[in-house]
């Protein structure tokens, strides 16, 4: 609408430039006039852009508010913490797999070696060797544990990338924690409280406190 | 005062796995009559049936944890005096002391082998 406005302030100017005025005097007035007309045009356009311009500006600065603090959420919150639980914990996953598979391959390879000669004595280094692979699978528990708590973080994450989705899709789609998500909370802090820990104190560090 | 072998011992976990390493861990050790439970609540059902020798529970179940499975039995005047070890993936000081404060007769960090399950059942029983 404002274009149309200004195009009808400028169009008897355009229409008397569009004429073959060689010879004609330029009158001092016309000219005033002119410049009268192309500045109303020119501050029209810039008034009505402005409006526009400012309520984009003012629609990007609210969109960044809620990604700041989103951000902060995610900085300052559980996820500053748990990242680098999760790491260490799939690390240590690897880790424990790695030694366990070793132990298992070990063990099965030293009662396929030996040559029996003595039932009895073949029978308690059998035992023996079925007692080292039994201690070796129990990574299962603490690799189970471990890979819990990494599907906890990636859940979280999951989420918090899902209402950032949902804030650049549907601004005014603001809301926050549910209660569902405080309890979800609640159970992440709890299996990031417990459960096994690369900072633990050690078995005799413990049997010390028992003596 | 000596391991009885035949003491009934129940083992509390909610890991299938686990259970069964620490069962088979236990035959090794001679102890036959070895029962198991997947939380507190169903040890305390099964201990209130039955009397055992030895209660091995790991800490971290649901909806009752090891934990409360131990102040629920030193908290009980028939089942108070019976033996408790922790076998668990808790090796923070302050869950050890929490636990030893409750009652607990000894405490294994996962992963653990079959040489300190039996020091600590020889320890608990006086060996």
């Amino acid at each position: 609408m404002g274009r149309a406005r200004a195009t009808g302030r400028i169009k008897p100017v355009i229409d008397y430039l569009g004429r073959d005025n060689a010879g004609e005097k330029v009158n001092p007035d016309d000219v005033l006039e002119l410049s009268r007309r192309m500045a109303d045009a020119v501050t029209d356009q810039i008034a009505r852009h402005g409006e526009e311009m400012h309520r984009e500006f003012s629609e990007i600065i609210s969109h960044l508010d809620v990604m700041r603090l989103e951000i902060a959420r995610l900085k300052a919150g559980e996820a500053s913490q748990q990242l680098p639980v999760a790491g260490g914990d799939l690390r240590s996953v690897v880790a424990a797999t790695e030694e366990a598979s070793h132990s298992i391959m070990a063990a099965a390879e030293d009662v396929m070696n030996d040559a029996p000669t003595d039932p009895e004595a073949y029978r308690a280094f059998v035992e023996e060797k079925m007692l080292t692979i039994f201690e070796a699978c129990s990574f299962q528990d603490l690799a189970g544990q471990r890979i819990a708590r990494v599907a906890e973080t990636l859940d979280f994450l999951e989420l918090r990338l899902r209402r950032f989705a949902e804030h650049f899709s549907c601004a005014e789609d603001a809301a926050m924690e549910d209660e569902t998500e405080k309890a979800r909370a609640l159970r992440r802090e709890e299996l990031i409280l417990h459960g096994p820990s690369d900072d633990g104190i050690s078995q005799d560090d413990i049997d010390a406190l028992f003596s | 005062m000596a391991v009885d072998l035949s003491m009934p011992i129940l083992v509390v976990d909610d890991y299938k796995t686990m259970i069964r390493i620490i069962r088979n861990l236990l035959k090794q050790l001679g102890f036959d009559d070895v029962d198991d439970a997947a939380d507190g609540t169903e040890a305390l059902e099964k201990m209130k049936s039955r009397r055992y020798g030895l209660v091995i529970s790991d800490w971290n179940m649901e909806p009752m944890t090891g934990y409360e499975l131990l102040k629920q039995v030193r908290g009980d005047d028939r089942l108070g005096r019976t033996p408790f070890i922790m076998i668990t993936a808790e090796s923070k000081t302050e869950n050890v002391i929490a636990a030893k404060k409750a009652g607990v007769n000894n405490y294994i960090v996962k992963p653990f082998n079959a040489a300190t399950l039996k020091a600590k059942i020889d320890s608990v029983f006086g060996e």
